[in-house]
């Protein structure tokens, strides 16, 4: 039967209807603890395709074909393909049976959903499951799906974690041209399992183009009724509600769910009139409950969604709306004059660039810009790279900012939510190139206003870019609320209406487009003196001109002075409940006369409290990371060579610590905080080395594992930060590492010294076979092993060279390993 | 009350609220010895602590099986026993000794969720103790939400003749890892619904979480 699509279907006011159930009536029926459900789809066809029919009987437009576990990583090739072929044709099967009989429901439409669910595994770096590969799984049931055909919608649903449900989403984008639902599982603080909440999926679904979305299993009725105003507010498109019937539990040796049909539908009744568009059961829901949620809800009329022209992007647990309080863009994952940056991205030196973000985070960005081009590096690999681990790490959402549009969308692609991407500008070739990219993967656009022409002096000027970007857009399918325009600052000290002209096209956007705008303020001070000053000021003059965001360095205490105040004096900080927490947090700096950067921590003022001491040694004795660096740097303005800062107080001060640990007057945890504490004023050392053109010279290199099927790793890093402070070389592999992994990186880098971590007895085995295969090809190569299985006996029968039973003892085995390789080689 | 269907699924959820704090475990996790944390360290370890209780989230699932246990046909490894647990076979001496009488398990997989892990990559960033601290303190949460959920399930299905035994997970004594795969075959779904999952190197993803084990005896119920 030819029917309407089910977008035009949507937009008709008329409720539409999902089925309910599928795995708890298989259960029911005879599905066997472990066995897999999608199998059904042969083994019981009839059944199957009764079930599908008697849900569309019972008044549901859309049936979920049984496919939600079936994917490359429970079934082969030739399985897969069956199951999805079968599975699809019960569904039409049944589709056809209802709409040729007599039913009440024959002429409804009928429409068939192929069912996608989660993988099952975890997504890196928490799990181990790469984004790519995720993709790839999901395409494994799409691609023969597609090739199938007969099916009205893809639905991905069930999903805990919004990473996986994008790798989902860009499966089925890339393989199928059918529109796309999507709904996941929320908790009852309104989240999902990995911290997502409402307001964050609609606007990364959104962005990547779904059809609907929504929310389903997990919660009963009752318990997701107060998500869904959440979702209408936000969506412009579709909300799904499909509910469990409850939860099971046991009752006289019986399984039943707590909610009856009944109960059910009168919860229904309300989500409908709170703006549900699609409604349908999930877990525990039968044709019994559809039949009567139908009938109690046919008359609700179901109002298509106004579009809400947010300008919104996200982290993967939390929008950032672009409305009247400006967003602040931390600037300093940026390698422009940075030395010791650059000298970070040539080395690969990740932990500097998150210390950067985690520092702009503590000082209270909204957003990190992430820039890593430097000429002689491979940008797209080093901005994915940085953009992994970043996410990894912190919850802020990222700008994008790159020329390269390789590296532009191999980052968009695996960023972890909606990201704000720097940047678009009015020349045609860069339009061409980027707006596809933004509409592919979602996304908040910064569009500068130059072209051809370079960059226009005057506001009237920059407007006609601004309205070309505007209307290029469009072709797209972006909207203005997608694009943030940029007037660009530039120096003052170069044209003396710069400024002007600049703030004049960002009240212009802002009045006469109502479009939203950015800046980058601190160009505006280039070449002048105390440069801080003019950029605070400039950026107060440009919030009051209607400033929706501006990238800046999160740091700098007039920057957060000029904030503060703006926003309370402009009414967007309530109670002026900001402003306090920024003075009070900032006392010391408001009060200390000259505007300084925070380097965060607030370790600083600790210290200075009664204080006999002010040594290095004391510092790192007592794990005070911030002044431990402070006094380094003193030291070496005083020019106190480095090398005597490092031999003569640095490991004299490890040395003491490590000590009293041994004597057990100190303990684990404070042996890391001196560890720390080491580690800053050893960074503040490179830096000046860095910049004075000098080498620091390391010890010998150290592998660092733990093995295969072992992911207890404390022990391992604690054992790599000792190393580091005393000068070794350390390559550290990580975790649950192969026993070919370690023999490649020590052929690789020549290592003499190899130190291999386990906790738990089953993986020794693991750390047998790493050590006989060293034996075979690196045979130069000395294997100490540590951890909390591990005895002097244990590492006899495993062969190893030592055994050490905690860190200190391994800097004493490594600092003897490094004096016989210095006089071999 | 009568024990669930054999291999019914059920759900267990609490709020960290509900959980009941053990710091003295917590500190022996961390290697903190006797006399306890000095001031400064304590109060790094309650931020950490706060920081824990706002991202934990605790989960679980569990099903009953009854249970019967077999002496060795030669067909396994261990010395003595194969046990039938409903939703595989086991064979393991240390667990038989441990279950020994006892006529059903309730098999369970708990987790709080993924916050502890992604705090330990964050906070590393910011001082080597850190990560420890959130170990300890993560491996604490989620044992005493293993009790907690013990005690409920003890509350749910004991009563007079039922005695419970302590929980034994795959990975001590001789109890392989490899039942991982069959408790993670098993919960299916259900696993994926809590947010746990299994790696190839049979480790759960998230790291605190626990399968376990836990024997039940009704046959003195009157």
């Amino acid at each position: 039967m030819s029917q309407i699509s089910i977008n035009e279907q949507l937009k008709s006011g008329k409720m539409l209807y999902f089925d309910g159930g599928t795995g708890s009536i298989l259960q029911e029926n005879g599905l066997q603890p472990g066995e897999l459900p999608e199998r059904w789809n042969l083994s019981h066809a009839d059944f199957i395709r009764s079930l599908h029919e008697n849900y569309y009987k019972a008044g549901a437009n859309i049936v979920k074909t049984n496919t939600f576990g079936l994917n490359c990583l429970k079934f082969s090739e030739d399985e897969l393909t069956q199951i999805v072929n079968a599975a699809l044709d019960n569904a039409n099967a049944a589709r056809e049976k209802v709409e040729a009989s007599g039913h009440a429901f024959a002429k409804a439409p009928h429409y068939i959903a192929l069912d996608i669910g989660p993988t099952g595994k975890l997504l890196k770096p928490l799990g181990d499951l790469a984004f790519e590969d995720a993709v790839d799984v999901f395409k494994s049931i799409l691609k023969p799906a597609t090739a199938h055909g007969g099916f009205d919608l893809v639905l991905i649903e069930t999903m805990n974690d919004v990473y996986e449900a994008k790798a989902a989403m860009l499966a089925a984008k890339e393989t199928t041209d059918v529109p796309i639902f999507i709904t996941t599982v929320y908790d009852e603080s309104a989240k999902l399992l990995t911290g997502a909440d409402p307001e964050t999926c609609v606007a990364l679904f959104e962005g990547l183009g779904a059809a609907a979305v929504g929310l389903n299993c997990s919660l009963g009725p009752r318990q997701m009724a107060p998500i869904v105003p959440r979702l209408v507010a936000a969506a412009s498109i579709p909300v799904i509600v499909n509910p469990n019937a409850g939860l099971p539990r046991s009752e006289n040796g019986k399984t039943v769910y707590d909610v009856d049909p009944d109960d059910f539908a009168e919860c229904m009744v309300e989500i409908a009139k709170s703006g549900a568009n699609i409604i349908g059961g999930c877990c525990g829901t039968t044709p019994a409950h559809i039949a009567r949620m139908v009938e109690m809800t046919k008359d609700i009329p179901s109002v298509y969604p106004e579009p809400k022209n947010l300008t919104v992007i996200t982290s993967y647990t939390h929008p950032v709306y672009f409305k009247e309080r400006p967003v602040l863009i931390g600037e300093r994952i940026n390698p422009t004059g940075k030395k010791r940056f650059k000298q970070a991205l040539r080395d690969h030196d990740l932990d500097y660039i998150m210390q950067e973000g985690l520092t702009q985070q503590e000082n209270h960005a909204h957003v990190l810009d992430v820039n890593v081009g430097l000429p002689e590096i491979d940008e797209p690999s080093l901005l994915c790279d940085v953009v992994t681990e970043l996410q990894g790490v912190l919850d802020l959402p990222l700008q994008i900012d790159t020329t390269d549009p390789v590296a532009l969308e191999r980052a968009l692609r695996l960023y972890n939510g909606k990201a704000l991407i720097n940047s678009v500008n009015g020349k045609q070739e860069i339009m061409d190139t980027v707006f596809p990219i933004v509409k592919k993967y979602g996304g908040v656009v910064v569009a500068l206003l130059l072209d051809e022409g370079g960059i226009p002096e005057t506001c009237e000027e920059r407007l006609k870019i601004a309205e070309k970007l505007y209307a290029e857009a469009e072709k797209y399918g972006l909207k203005k609320s997608d694009l943030l325009i940029d007037s660009l600052a530039m120096s003052v000290a170069s044209d003396d209406v710069a400024g002007r002209e600049t703030l004049k096209t960002v009240a212009a956007i802002t009045e006469r487009y109502h479009g939203k705008t950015i800046l980058g303020v601190s160009n505006i001070s280039f070449g002048l003196p105390h440069r801080e000053i003019v950029t605070a000021a400039f950026f107060q003059m440009a919030m009051q001109a209607g400033l929706s965001a501006a990238i800046i360095n999160p740091n700098s205490i007039d920057i957060q002075k000029a904030y503060a105040c703006h926003c309370m004096l402009s009414g967007c900080d309530p109670k002026c409940m900001d402003y306090i927490t920024f003075a009070t947090e900032n006392e010391d700096r408001l009060t200390a006369g000259p505007a300084t950067a925070s380097t965060g921590s607030g370790a600083a003022s600790k210290a200075g409290s009664g204080m006999a001491n002010d040594t290095i040694e004391f510092f790192i004795t007592k794990g005070l990371a911030e002044p431990a660096a402070e006094k380094t740097k003193a030291m070496l303005n005083e020019g106190i060579d480095p090398m005597v800062i490092i031999n003569d107080h640095l490991i004299n001060a490890l040395n003491y610590v490590g000590k009293r640990f041994e004597e057990k007057t100190l303990f684990l945890p404070q042996l890391l905080m001196s560890a720390s504490a080491c580690s800053s004023a050893f960074d503040v050392i490179k830096t000046y080395m860095i910049n004075s053109g000098k080498q620091q010279q390391k010890k010998c290199k150290v592998i660092l594992a733990t093995v295969k099927g072992d992911i207890h790793d404390i022990g391992k890093n604690i054992v790599k930060t000792l190393l580091e402070n005393y000068g070794f070389d350390v390559i550290d592999l990580g975790k649950d590492v192969p026993p070919e992994t370690v023999v490649e990186s020590c052929i690789e880098h020549h290592a003499p010294l190899v130190g291999l971590s386990a906790l738990m007895t089953t993986t020794v085995p693991s750390m047998a076979e790493t050590i006989k295969q060293l034996r075979e090809k690196a045979p130069w190569a000395k294997a100490v092993v540590g951890g909390a299985v591990l005895t002097q006996e244990y590492a006899d029968q495993i062969g190893a060279d030592k055994y050490c039973k905690d860190a200190m003892e391994t800097v004493g085995y490594a600092t003897e390993v490094h004096e016989a390789w210095i006089k071999e080689n | 009350m009568q024990l669930p269907k054999s291999g019914t699924i059920l759900y267990h959820r609490a709020a960290s609220s509900d959980l009941t704090i053990d710091m003295t475990q917590a500190y022996r996790y961390m290697q903190i010895g006797k006399c306890g944390p000095d001031e400064d360290l304590k109060a790094q370890i309650d931020a950490a602590l706060k920081a824990e209780l706002e991202v934990c989230k605790p989960n679980a699932i569990y099903a009953y099986f009854p249970l019967s246990f077999k002496e060795d046909e030669n067909s396994c490894k261990c010395k003595h026993y194969m046990i039938n647990a409903g939703f595989t076979n086991i064979c393991s001496d240390t667990l038989y000794k441990h279950i020994k009488g006892c006529d059903g398990i309730f098999l369970f997989a708990a987790t709080i969720g993924v916050g502890c892990d992604r705090l330990i990559r964050r906070d590393r960033l910011k001082s080597q103790a850190l990560p420890m601290i959130h170990h300890g303190l993560g491996a604490m949460l989620v044992e005493v939400y293993c009790d907690l959920l013990e005690q409920d399930i003890q509350k749910q299905y004991g009563g007079e003749g039922v005695a419970f035994a302590t929980r034994y997970s795959p990975g001590y004594g001789d109890f392989s890892l490899s039942s991982q795969i069959d408790v993670f075959r098993f919960f299916g779904k259900a696993a994926r619904d809590i947010g746990l999952t299994l790696n190839d190197s049979l480790l759960m993803q998230p790291s605190k979480s626990v399968t376990a084990v836990i024997g039940v005896k009704t046959s003195d119920r009157e």
